[in-house]
């Protein structure tokens, strides 16, 4: 084991628990967990902004509320924006599946394949989505 | 260390926390696809207006898609937003306000969305 660096502890050697590089950044489980905590802030931001812009928007009246969500549905800019944010929902719901059936104790010992999985799922809704939106 | 210890009531605060943030992301699964396909997907060209938001309203499996949304979709960000705070700290004191202060967003955004909701549904718009 590489990854276990070691200490003299008397006259024995063993194994350095301050150095101990169980989960490194490169593993996939790593990157799994992390883009699970960067979508799901990035969504609940979005929500948050949601929530107040389209409750102004319907408290501002009709002509208000269609003239924004024209601009918002159908700028390149706001699409580019919705499209992104399509992406972070895609990635965060396939890989919350993945973490729901860990739960339940299914996948725990492919837990990697799971995860290429459901990001592969995740980038096939996405290009089917775009596509739907875009052309 | 005081306050670092979990009490039982707190462990099953906790727990039962855990429990709903599951539920609710299986709940969520199925509401935001219909959301998403309803205002985007079904019809990508088109555009959403308010009237068509006040017909649907009228309805009672909007009413449950959208305020189901605005409940579920709210508790599980925020509550996701706790669990990731309460990695960086212990202290019951601290955790408490972390809640608090969450739980305070969380109705504050539930009341303004479901009030709007509400006038969406009661007022027909121009």
């Amino acid at each position: 084991m590489e990854r276990v660096a070691v200490r003299k502890v008397g006259e024995r050697e063993a194994p350095d628990l301050r150095k101990m590089d169980i989960y490194t950044r490169k593993m996939p489980g790593m990157g799994a967990w992390l883009l699970h905590r960067i979508t799901g802030l990035g969504i609940t931001f979005y929500l948050l902004c949601h929530i107040a812009l389209i409750g102004t928007l319907i408290f501002m009246g009709g002509p208000n509320f269609n003239a924004s969500l024209q601009t918002l549905m159908h700028t390149p800019f706001f699409m580019a924006l919705d499209l992104i944010l399509f992406a972070a929902i895609l990635i965060h719901v396939l890989n919350g599946i993945r973490l729901l059936l860990v739960d339940l104790g299914k996948f725990i010992l492919h837990q990697k394949q799971s995860f290429y999985i459901a990001m592969s799922v995740a980038l096939v809704l996405f290009v089917a989505g775009a596509l739907r939106v875009l052309t | 260390m005081e306050g670092t210890r979990m009490e039982g009531t707190r462990m099953k605060k906790n727990m039962a926390f855990w429990a709903l943030q599951r539920i609710s992301a299986i709940a969520l699964i199925v509401l935001l696809s219909l959301h998403l396909w309803i205002e985007h997907f079904a019809a990508p060209h088109s555009t959403v207006t308010l009237s068509v938001v006040h017909s649907r309203l009228d309805t009672f499996r909007f009413l449950l898609l959208d305020y189901g949304l605005l409940v579920l979709a709210l508790f599980h960000g925020l509550n996701g937003v706790r669990n990731i705070a309460l990695d960086y700290t212990r202290l019951a004191e601290h955790s408490k306000g972390i809640t608090w202060t969450l739980a305070i967003i969380g109705v504050a955004f539930t009341v303004y969305g479901g009030v709007a909701l509400w006038y969406a549904s009661r007022f027909i718009p121009v």
